[in-house]
């Protein structure tokens, strides 16, 4: 008897009319899907359709100069710049000094634009003083030629933390010295010893006054110019 | 960049587009010489191409290495560094005078394909019985100079990748044969002129001798092609000395597109 009960309940129950309520239809201007592809393995970007932002995160060790990229989007919606666009000087892209937006267009013409952001999660780079006594700078003398032939160089030693030694048959530490006019000049070359100890070769007498001269290092994604300067003296 | 060489046909071709860039340079009403269309990129598809004084770095010395040059068999042209880390080049030229060759690969540390795409790889083709026509012993002067026939029928001979693909080369280069190393090399380099000890080493000396070993190339998009270098020296000399221009590159390949091993491929293109 009260089983019978129970199931006239449950049968009154079904027969209640529900409503059902559609989520919201998605917006028609999405990025979808963001991969780099120019990696050994393709590295896929998180979209943000809330802050607008598209965030990868690119394993600093392959020290990608450019990015190859394809990325999806709305149903016939279309994105600018488009997939399958280079981004040439990539390193600027990390640093934020260049700033990448895409926009896509739905079919109306609504238009939704993203930011994008590169994380590479490289070290932080240290790089100690030069010269330790600010009142009496480190001095070295430029390189020269012996007998007006024979190339004589001289090696300035940089010690820090998270340097990195050659990949790809190509240094991946530039050095710069820059004089107090701001004038900037190369070092001839960069010998990548260890991640904690590099040499910068002098350029010569006559390619470098002598003078005061403050020293940049750039290592892939990050940059530091040592407070400190050096003082630049003509050879012997 | 133009490619230096390919096939006759295209030969033909370059040289009618030269001979409208000419006549439009003489015309009068040129409106901006500036504005030439870019040479339009010719298919190549899976044959044998010759490339003729491929010009790599010819102010190189023998103290610093040379600028890198990439070239892609895909599309048989040289391409671009800014591209290093993309899979549009296969072998690169590079360190002193261009002399090593480097796979395009992107998990190999040394490759300066390094942390791009490239899924290349080389391996170096040696023969017994060719190699003991013009050499003896390892690290050691050639006996005689290979002669040109022997490169073609080294080339001819590889029809197929003959190793499997964990053999390849992919973290480091193919070098000067046992010099500053004791591997087998694309060419011999005679540091002192000991090839010809009745000529003075101002003009023999620091001579490299190609040698007729085939390299397997696995392309940085995963097909297979067979090259085969002939000279690092302008015209590719037979018999070169120091009055050759080092850093022109003259080589033939055979590439084959379906993606098979199958490299018995002797037809140039139409």
């Amino acid at each position: 008897m009260l089983i019978a009960i129970a199931c006239t309940g449950t049968l009154l129950t079904g027969c209640t009319e529900t409503e059902t309520i559609e989520p919201p239809a998605q917006p028609a201007n999405r990025i979808l899907t963001y991969t780099v592809v120019n990696t050994p393995d393709p590295v896929h970007g998180a979209v943000n359709d809330n802050d607008s932002t598209i965030t990868v995160y690119l394993p600093y060790y392959y020290y990608l100069s450019l990015m190859q990229t394809e990325l999806t989007v709305s149903e016939g919606a279309t994105v600018t710049p488009d997939s399958g666009t280079t981004l040439d000087d990539l390193v600027r892209v990390i640093k934020g000094d260049t700033v990448i937006r895409y926009t896509v267009t739905d079919t109306k013409g609504k238009k939704k634009t993203y930011t994008l952001h590169v994380e590479t999660q490289q070290p932080a780079l240290e790089i100690d003083e030069i010269t330790t006594d600010a009142a009496a700078p480190k001095e070295f003398a430029s390189s020269y030629l012996y007998q007006e032939k024979y190339e004589v160089y001289t090696a300035v030693p940089i010690t820090g933390k998270n340097l990195f030694k050659n990949i790809g048959n190509q240094t991946q530490v530039t050095v710069t010295f820059i004089n107090e006019q701001g004038t900037e000049i190369s070092a001839v070359d960069v010998n990548v010893y260890s991640t904690t100890s590099i040499t910068a070769i002098l350029p010569f007498h006559w390619q470098m006054a002598p003078g005061l001269y403050r020293v940049r290092v750039e290592c892939y994604s990050h940059t530091i110019t040592i407070k400190n300067p050096i003082r630049i003296k003509s050879p012997q | 960049m133009s490619t230096p060489i390919t096939s006759p046909n295209v030969w033909a071709i370059r040289l009618i587009l030269a001979a409208t860039v000419i006549m439009a340079a003489c015309s009068d009403d040129d409106p901006d010489p500036e504005a030439e269309e870019p040479e339009p990129d010719i298919e190549v598809t899976s044959g044998v191409y010759t490339v003729v004084n491929l010009p790599a770095d010819s102010t190189a010395n023998s103290i610093n290495n040379a600028t890198p040059l990439y070239y892609s068999l895909e599309d048989n042209k040289i391409i671009p560094a800014s591209q290093k880390q993309t899979a549009n080049w296969d072998i690169a030229f590079l360190g002193i005078y261009n002399s090593s060759i480097a796979p395009n690969n992107g998990k190999g540390q040394f490759s300066p394909g390094y942390g791009g795409p490239g899924k290349g790889g080389l391996y170096l083709v040696k023969y017994d019985d060719i190699d003991k026509q013009y050499y003896d012993t390892p690290g050691k002067p050639l006996t005689k100079l290979p002669e040109r026939a022997l490169f073609d029928e080294a080339f001819t001979r590889t029809t197929t990748v003959p190793v499997t693909d964990d053999k390849f080369i992919t973290a480091r280069y193919i070098d000067l044969d046992h010099f500053n190393s004791g591997t087998d090399g694309w060419a011999y380099y005679d540091f002192y002129g000991q090839m010809y000890p009745d000529r003075p080493s101002s003009e023999k000396g620091h001579i490299c001798y190609a040698m007729p070993r085939p390299i397997i190339v696995r392309t940085a998009k995963g097909n297979y092609a067979k090259v085969i270098l002939y000279s690092m020296y302008k015209g590719a000399p037979t018999d070169p000395d120091r009055s050759h221009k080092a850093g022109f590159i003259t080589l033939k390949f055979a590439i084959q597109k379906n993606g098979t091993k199958n490299l018995n491929i002797t037809e140039t293109p139409k």
